[in-house]
């Protein structure tokens, strides 16, 4: 089934990469869900920030659409434009904040402080405490293993690490995030 | 800590139940699919083309060997070519043919420069040869005992690496089986 899904996204792919809007249409309808999720996730922000980046996500998708390695799930390589595009923009955030005025700072330092106590109520369950608890690269490949189900060399291209290093990153990451797992689960030992 | 059958210690090991709770917890915060996004990311779309490039077709297991195999045999016979090619310009008309295969020629009453170098080490072949610029391979091999020395004392330093000792290469290994 998963194998007969991928042969058919490769084929819109095809025809995307020919100019075919309806095609890639298909494509982004069949795997807005997961995207969304999963940035809205990693961003742990406002909704229509996290909906700016799948748009340019997607966008971005379209532009460069000729160039997916058909070898690998569509999806893998939808969800490293979506990774990288969110990198950059968190990047940008971070530079625009680093020039604005004093007043500026001490307006963005008010808000973050708010954003923070919101995010502290809000940091009940698992995958919130996994965003505060983890790095990026940890997040992001906990999400593909365990949300995604991506085998270990996907979630390689998606970080643009090596298969042994994602080892490692998703070895870490477990650890680090297992005793919130075991307070939220109320697992015993 | 837990441990396996053999009583090694197993740390890298998935927890039971993480994977299960983690893609719940996931579940539970899925969106709904939007059509409002949906329409304002086609609504970029036309007016972009798509950028020139070529979709890499799916190759089976079967084409990647072939191709391996292709290319092996390639630099293969690019290797040898090189040979050939270094061996003919290095080529000196005027000595013996067999002379040029050996260092030193050795004829009847000299001694075998092997020998002395066996005898008195390299570093005093190496100055009686009036060639004491030239590193020894006694100076390499310090250099690289030292080199080695380093990178081991380095290692211990780094904190990842010690914490890479506490888990144990099996379990490290079979952390890429699906789920």
């Amino acid at each position: 089934m998963a194998v007969d899904s991928q042969r058919d996204d490769v084929m819109l792919a095809r025809r995307a990469a020919g100019g075919c809007v309806a095609s890639f249409s298909e494509l982004a309808r069949r795997y807005q869900v997961p995207v969304v999720h999963y940035v809205r996730q990693l961003a742990g922000r406002g909704r229509a920030d996290a909906d700016d980046v799948v748009q340019d996500a997607f966008f971005r998708a379209w532009r460069h659409i000729a160039d997916y390695d058909s070898r690998f799930a569509f999806s893998t390589w939808l969800f490293t434009i979506a990774r990288r595009t969110w990198l950059n923009q968190a990047r940008a955030a971070r530079r625009r904040r680093v020039r604005e005025s004093a007043v500026a700072v001490a307006e963005a330092i008010a808000g973050g402080a708010a954003a923070a106590a919101i995010a502290t109520e809000q940091a009940t369950r698992l995958w919130q405490v996994a965003r505060a608890e983890l790095s990026e690269r940890e997040f992001t490949g906990l999400w593909m293993r365990y949300v995604e189900d991506k085998p270990v060399a996907e979630i390689a291209l998606v970080l643009n690490k090596p298969v042994a290093t994602v080892k490692v990153i998703l070895f870490r990451a477990r650890r680090r995030l297992e005793p919130f797992v075991r307070d939220l689960a109320g697992w015993s030992e | 800590m837990q441990g396996d059958a053999m009583g090694r210690r197993v740390t890298c090991r998935e927890p039971d139940g993480l994977a299960e709770v983690l893609r719940r917890e996931a579940a539970g915060e899925r969106p709904m699919f939007s059509e409002a996004l949906h329409g304002r990311i086609l609504r970029r779309l036309p007016a972009t083309p798509v950028a020139a490039g070529v979709i890499q077709p799916a190759e089976s297991r079967g084409q990647q060997a072939g191709r391996s195999a292709w290319w092996q045999a390639i630099l293969a016979a690019a290797a040898t070519v090189l040979a050939v090619v270094v061996t003919a310009i290095d080529w000196d008309e005027s000595e013996p043919a067999g002379s040029q295969l050996l260092p030193v020629a050795i004829e009847a009453g000299d001694r075998a420069a092997g020998s002395e170098v066996a005898a008195q080490g390299d570093a005093a072949a190496a100055a009686e040869l009036g060639i004491d610029g030239v590193p020894t391979f006694d100076d390499l091999e310090a250099g690289v005992r030292e080199g080695v020395s380093t990178l081991a004392a380095t290692l211990l330093d780094v904190p990842e690496w010690r914490m890479l000792a506490d888990f144990d290469a099996a379990g490290f290994l079979g952390a890429d089986q699906a789920p």
